[in-house]
């Protein structure tokens, strides 16, 4: 299992999950914070696009970020070219030790960039919009688990011992 | 007692939503999100995000549809932009006439 980057709590506390929120949505914004408020033991940041997301691995590490979401369209590079581009190496990195959730069914093709670059680590899409067949598209592609929900989401950071 | 007639009033009234399918299982993942933590207007927060949201859409809509020649991945973006923040609140109609507006947008047919 891969090693989660997240910092140690002191013993017998749990440990703090970092994570990057990569939407310029308010209303999913909103709704991604009371999600991980609910699951617990979050740091979150805000990017609002692509190239801020980049900005923040950058300036914060490779291995800083335990979980990544990102909206499929942005202003200012949408979260594919953030997986695949100038800095999907980086990215590919820090997603030994994390994983990505991509919010959108062209998240399968995030998903096939991503495992082409080697990267085990499961990826999970965060989606209420889905239909059936985008749901088995996305795992066929190597997603572990799709869509998203509180429930999904603490079973699927426990299961990566990242909580 | 007032309240509790409220509150009554307030889950029938969801109830009938649900029955109608004008809501669907992510409204009540909302509920439960709002039930979990400490933020009682969570909800009222979400929902009115998404009208706000949806009435700036539903205009730029309008004026694209209104112009001699419709700019449908325009029109398209849009809806989907829509699609998307009624599937995340859980407003099940708007999704489903959202999903055929984008099939619409596709076949290129303004009329429909």
């Amino acid at each position: 299992m891969a090693t989660s980057s997240a910092s140690t709590e002191q013993q017998g506390r749990r440990r703090i999950v970092r994570v990057l929120l990569v939407e310029d949505e308010a209303i999913h914004q909103v709704i991604a914070r009371q999600l991980l408020k609910a699951v617990g033991g979050v740091e979150l940041d805000v990017a609002v696009n692509g190239a801020e997301a980049v900005r923040r691995v950058q300036e914060r590490g490779a291995y800083y970020y335990d979980l990544i979401l990102t909206d499929r369209q942005m202003p200012v590079m949408d979260g594919h070219e953030v997986i695949s581009d100038r800095v999907g190496p980086l990215l590919a990195r820090s997603l030994a030790d994390s994983f990505l959730a991509t919010r959108h069914r062209r998240s399968v093709q995030a998903t096939r960039q991503i495992r082409a670059l080697g990267v085990t680590t499961p990826i999970v899409g965060l989606s209420s919009d889905c239909l059936a067949a985008d749901v088995d598209a996305f795992i066929n592609a190597g997603a572990d688990d799709f869509p998203l929900n509180k429930e999904k989401l603490d079973r699927v950071l426990t299961k990566l011992g990242i909580v | 007692m007032a309240a509790a007639a409220l509150r009554e009033q307030l889950n029938a009234h969801i109830a009938s939503m649900y029955a109608s399918g004008m809501v669907d299982e992510q409204f009540q993942q909302l509920q439960m999100l709002q039930d979990d933590g400490s933020s009682p207007g969570f909800v009222a927060e979400v929902v009115t995000l998404f009208c706000d949201d949806a009435d700036r859409i539903i205009t730029e809509l309008s004026k694209l549809l209104e112009q001699p020649t419709v700019d449908f991945d325009k029109v398209d973006a849009y809806v989907h932009q829509l699609k998307g923040s009624s599937a995340s609140v859980g407003a099940q109609k708007v999704k489903f006439t959202c999903m055929q507006f984008r099939q619409l947008c596709q076949d290129k047919n303004r009329d429909g």
